[in-house]
């Protein structure tokens, strides 16, 4: 683009978006939904808002409870001033979360349900022109690229045994839920991912992300300079999260969301 | 006549960015699960037969699931003839060849759940040691009896363990088993559960499904599923 080209009303800071979500073959086989969900939606002040969320296996109704909690996080966020500070956007992070939970609540209630039913993870990403805000409640990953290094963002805390995880609904939430603030000066990338990709997307033992993995798919995301490219690599994405090499190392479901731009200089 | 001539780029575009993409690997998380089977005297016939088929059957349901047959870790701690043996210690699905097990001898509860649970203990520590991730061991109790040791300190270190969620702890009574003394070593929250007649497949068949589903990755707060199909329910 020069600098005649018209630029788009909403540019979002000239973040491209990538989003895929898979249904794992578990479910499949059970003929059970996609218990995953994301939502992305871009700021008027060209920031960017990112939500993924994993419902339990185990809950009745989680995928109510994992669309939900992307929608409230998002609809909060998409709209709110522009945090002058970290406290503030930690405020408005975790503003975003007890909401969520209250609006499980009281959908809970709403359908006679039990709120325990829509038990979900929770991962968001704020971004400003100023900084990159994250929260993590539960499993799955955020990662962030500076162009040269691979960080996880709200790193949740060691969990017991494989497979266990704290939710939305879990009464510990709040003590369990992370959430890391950082400038968004260099910042170049940034993935959130649900647990079904974490043994493909990170190193299991510390938890550190694997730079194959994501490296080459920033790059996917950044190359993705129109609506048509963010569509039609977004069904690439897709086609990945459902390719035998994937489904054979995991069979959970997998949630992939990739926000990549370039930074002059 | 015309031409249709590809673009060069259309084609090289067979190639997928995505490709380059690298998965990272990583050892499975490992699910144990430790079974203490009471191979006393009484167990003689019928009983023990319907156990062995049991065992080879829960190999053999576990072996068709592609991720449990990696990551479960079976050992079989028995107690009867002989007093305490360790008949296999933890071993991946796949490596496990389930021995013939044969009935004799009194019933050394205590000592195989005080022995069962070292076992879990060494185990847990080789996998701290090996950076392995493990999901909740298992201890799986089954007996047809009554327990012809001390067994007051093994079942309160278990209950114990099994309050903390450090290990989920299941009784089985068979036949004559003496129900009452089994609630007293089960956990109040899961009480012993009564084998309807000898239906020792049913319930390998149902522990084999539970650690295919452990297995699979995230479990949460879910709780077992109830013992449906083979066991009696008491009033």
């Amino acid at each position: 683009m020069t600098a005649a080209d018209p630029q788009p009303a909403l540019e979002s800071g000239g973040w491209r978006l990538l989003a895929a979500s898979q249904r794992g073959r578990a479910h499949v086989s059970r003929n059970q939904p996609n218990q995953d969900a994301w939502l992305a939606a871009s700021r008027l002040d060209g920031g960017l808002v990112l939500a993924a969320a994993d419902g339990a296996g185990s809950a009745r109704h989680s995928q109510i409870g994992s669309r939900i909690a992307v929608a409230t996080v998002v609809n909060t966020l998409t709209g709110s001033q522009v945090p002058t500070d970290a406290d503030g956007a930690r405020s408005l992070v975790i503003h975003a979360l007890k909401t969520a939970r209250r609006v499980l609540g009281a959908e809970a209630r709403r359908r006679g349900h039990s709120v325990r039913d829509y038990a979900s993870t929770l991962l968001m990403c704020l971004v400003t022109e100023k900084a990159v805000t994250a929260l993590q409640l539960g499993d799955g990953a955020l990662v962030v690229h500076d162009g040269t290094a691979l960080t996880r963002l709200a790193r949740p805390p060691t969990a017991r045994f494989a497979g266990e995880t704290v939710f939305l609904t879990s009464p510990e939430a709040l003590d369990a839920v992370r959430i890391d603030c950082i400038p968004a000066d260099g910042v170049t990338g940034i993935a959130l991912l649900t647990d079904g990709l974490e043994p493909v997307a990170t190193s299991l033992g510390n938890g550190d992300p694997f730079e194959p993995f994501f490296a080459p798919l920033f790059a996917f995301a950044e190359g993705a300079a129109d609506d048509a490219l963010q569509a039609s690599r977004s069904a690439s994405l897709q086609g990945l999260l459902a390719s035998d090499r994937v489904t054979s190392r995991t069979h959970d479901d997998t949630t992939l969301l990739l926000a990549a731009r370039s930074l002059p200089g | 006549m015309w031409l249709c001539v590809l673009p060069l780029s259309h084609t090289l575009g067979r190639v997928s960015e995505l490709d380059l993409v690298q998965l990272a690997e990583n050892p499975d998380p490992r699910a144990p699960c430790l079974l203490l089977l009471d191979t006393s005297a009484s167990m003689g016939g019928e009983p023990i037969r319907a156990l062995n088929e049991g065992l080879t059957l829960l190999k053999d349901d576990l072996m068709s699931d592609e991720l449990a047959r990696r990551r479960v870790e079976l050992a079989v701690v028995t107690f009867g003839a002989g007093g305490v043996r360790t008949a296999q210690d933890f071993i991946t699905v796949e490596d496990w060849q389930p021995e013939t097990l044969s009935a004799g001898g009194s019933t050394p509860l205590g000592e195989a759940l005080s022995s069962g649970l070292e076992l879990l203990r060494e185990r847990k520590d080789m996998y701290r040691r090996a950076g392995l991730q493990y999901f909740r061991p298992w201890v799986f109790l089954i007996t047809d009896g009554e327990p012809t040791d001390s067994f007051e300190e093994a079942a309160r270190m278990a209950r114990l363990a099994d309050s903390e969620r450090g290990l989920a702890f299941f009784v089985v009574g068979v036949d004559r088993a003496n129900l009452e003394r089994l609630s007293e070593i089960a956990p109040p929250g899961r009480p012993p559960v009564k084998l309807k007649g000898l239906q020792f497949a049913e319930m390998f068949l149902w522990l084999s499904q539970s650690q295919q589903r452990i297995s699979h990755s995230r479990v949460g707060d879910q709780l077992a599923r109830p013992p449906v199909g083979w066991s009696e329910v008491t009033s």
